[in-house]
């Protein structure tokens, strides 16, 4: 009961943001909800056993479709973003081959190495080959950017949580979680696996495009280096699943709430900021485990605000014949 | 620079990312654990030599040398705190593929915690690492320094003796033992929490004199983890960390093929990068990743095809 009345009450504080918020608490608020959304993708897809390194690398796509669907074609920007994710969708369905082909680490490793090229390759060719900042001119003419951004991200943050609730509610999640566990077992049922991971990739790479394209909209203009840095948008993400914690839907969000609380609160000093919180994400995995922050706390409170489990609901003779006992 | 140093150069840099990648795999196929700390020492001990000496690449190598201790001691207390010694890696990771996400985590955390440091370290930049010296000529211009030819050999020397000392003696007979099984090994009076310690402090050492003397090659020591972490990257891809872990020590059954492959890749890779880079300026790392990429690809795609029914992932 408590926890869910603090859902709702958390639940209208990020909807209501774009209505009452002045421009920093505004902008703040979507860089967290941004960031919930790259953790949710990133814990999402390591269900399937893919860490998704090469965030950096989606989120620069996301930002160039944007770009591209604003400038080239044209297209109001609050619909561009859509189409960004849209194109990354696309980008999943082509990168599927190497994806999802390779070993869950070498796939692993596969993102980092193809996002690092997709990042040369910006930097040099295209709209962001001079290195300069490439403003879309159609999204920083907008008067109501800044609450329009907000909107995005609020809209992309939830949508994002979602998505992950339902993907790891869904048939595909629990495939998934029973390979996790016995995958031999999950074998001979021959559970949907290889739909189950191609959901989980597409799913992951929409929301790390669309999440690239909702921060090109709020800045206005895009550059390779920040677009496609993997210090702006992996690092933060990793810190927290580490510290929040992998195996839950609240734990990213728990980690993306203490990453960002503890950017504005040492602001200027990034380099220190990112070694501590590295090291507090490796103390976590070692010391707490997958289930990082969030797992002991709702382990220690009962708190489950996003309840993944079922309870055994048997069907047939045996279950009647259980229920009569 | 002329093509013959360029290349010269290329060889020596790609075979100290070659190197890393060897201990990475090796110790992913025993552990069913990406261990980053011999990348993050391959960065971190030049960085702190270069510091510590910046006008004179010998000093630079020396100061590296003391500082091999200490990477090995960090490595020991990392492989301690991040090795979970009552659950061997094996059986972790062969029991089930999902677990890949697991052990690339720490990984990468480990790299952006040694990406920090370097911050630190080197705000303005790359360090230098020692300036070019006497070396092998030809025609009157040199093409490897006799600094970074000294590196290259300590730097194979080093992995060829941590690949011995896990193949022979007591460590490698416990080591087995751990890997088939714990409780035996605990069984046999030996801890195994001691026993990873020991192995990630050699894995941290060898990474360490890798790392010096790739930048000797070089000339000047890493400022970030991310540019040469993606090469070493590039070539894990490249040659596959192996599909499952084996079960028994993989260089007994190596080929000589899976014993040079990473050295080989690393040298192609560093080749790969300096050549387009000279044709192309800033194009050389793409080309090699998709280069990797589409290798990896066809790796898996010839593997599938060869493959039992009863495919899991």
């Amino acid at each position: 009961m408590v926890s869910a009345v603090v859902g709702l009450v958390l639940f209208a504080f990020v909807v209501s943001t774009p209505l009452w918020a002045s421009a920093g608490t505004a902008r703040v608020v979507a860089d967290l909800l941004v960031l919930v959304a790259v953790a949710e993708a990133v814990a999402v897809l390591a269900g399937a056993g893919v860490l998704l390194i090469g965030v950096f690398g989606l989120s620069g796509f996301g930002a160039l479709a944007l770009v591209e669907a604003v400038d080239r074609l044209e297209l109001n920007p609050v619909v561009g973003v859509a189409v960004a994710g849209g194109a990354s969708l696309v980008l999943g369905v082509v990168l599927v081959p190497v994806v999802l082909r390779l070993s869950p680490v070498g796939a692993s490793l596969a993102t980092w190495v193809g996002a690092a090229a997709a990042a040369a390759v910006a930097g040099r060719v295209g709209p962001l080959a001079d290195g300069a900042p490439h403003d879309i001119t159609a999204v920083a003419a907008l008067g109501s950017r800044d609450a329009l951004a907000t909107s995005l991200a609020v809209v992309l943050g939830i949508g994002a949580v979602l998505a992950a609730h339902g993907l790891r509610r869904s048939p595909s999640g629990l495939a998934l979680r029973a390979a996790t566990d016995e995958p031999e077992a999950a074998a001979a049922l021959d559970l949907p696996l290889r739909r189950a991971r191609w959901v989980t990739w597409l799913v992951a790479a929409t929301v790390v495009g669309a999440a690239g394209a909702v921060t090109a909209f709020q800045q206005g203009s895009v550059d390779a280096a920040t677009a496609f840095s993997l210090t702006a948008w992996t690092v933060p993400a990793l810190i927290a699943v580490g510290i929040g914690g992998l195996d839950s839907i609240e734990g990213p969000m728990v980690g993306a709430g203490l990453w960002v609380l503890a950017s504005e609160l040492v602001d200027g000093h990034d380099v220190a900021l990112q070694l501590t919180a590295v090291v507090l994400a490796l103390l976590c995995q070692a010391v707490l485990g997958p289930g990082g922050l969030w797992g002991r706390v709702s382990s220690a409170a009962g708190l489950r605000p996003f309840p993944v489990h079922r309870a055994y609901a048997g069907r047939g003779r045996a279950a009647r014949r259980d229920q009569a006992r | 620079m002329s093509w013959v140093r360029l290349i010269a150069h290329a060889v020596l840099i790609g075979l100290a990312a070659g190197l890393v990648a060897d201990i990475v795999r090796r110790g992913w196929r025993s552990t069913g654990r990406l261990d980053p700390v011999p990348l993050a020492a391959a960065l971190v001990v030049p960085a702190v030599a270069a510091w510590a000496s910046p006008t004179d690449g010998l000093g630079a190598l020396i100061v590296g040398s003391a500082l091999l201790p200490l990477a090995g001691f960090g490595g020991a207390v990392l492989a301690a705190v991040l090795a979970d010694p009552t659950e061997a890696g094996v059986r972790t990771a062969a029991r089930s593929p999902a677990h890949g996400a697991l052990a690339a985590l720490p990984a990468v955390l480990v790299l952006a915690a040694a990406d920090g440091v370097l911050g630190l370290i080197s705000p303005d930049g790359p360090r230098s690492f020692g300036p070019d010296s006497g070396g092998v000529s030809l025609r009157g211009q040199i093409v490897v320094t006799w600094l970074a030819l000294l590196a290259a050999v300590g730097a194979v020397a080093a992995v060829a003796l941590s690949s011995w000392l896990l193949r022979r003696g007591p460590l490698a007979r416990a080591w087995r033992t751990w890997r088939a099984d714990p409780e035996l090994l605990a069984l046999s009076g030996v801890e195994s929490r001691r026993l990873l310690a020991v192995i990630g402090a050699l894995g941290a050492a060898a990474g360490a004199v890798v790392g010096l003397a790739g930048a000797s090659a070089a000339t000047e020591a890493p400022a970030s983890a991310w540019p040469f972490g993606v090469v070493v990257a590039a070539v894990l891809v490249a040659i596959g960390l192996g599909e499952r872990v084996e079960a028994l020590p993989s260089f007994e059954a190596a080929t000589t093929r899976q014993r040079l492959g990473p050295a080989v890749v690393g040298m192609a890779v560093g080749i790969g990068v300096a050549v387009v880079d000279r044709q192309r300026p800033g194009w050389g790392l793409a080309a090699v990743a998709v280069a990797a990429l589409v290798v990896a690809w066809f790796r898996a795609w010839v593997t599938r095809r060869r493959s039992l029914t009863g495919v899991v992932w």
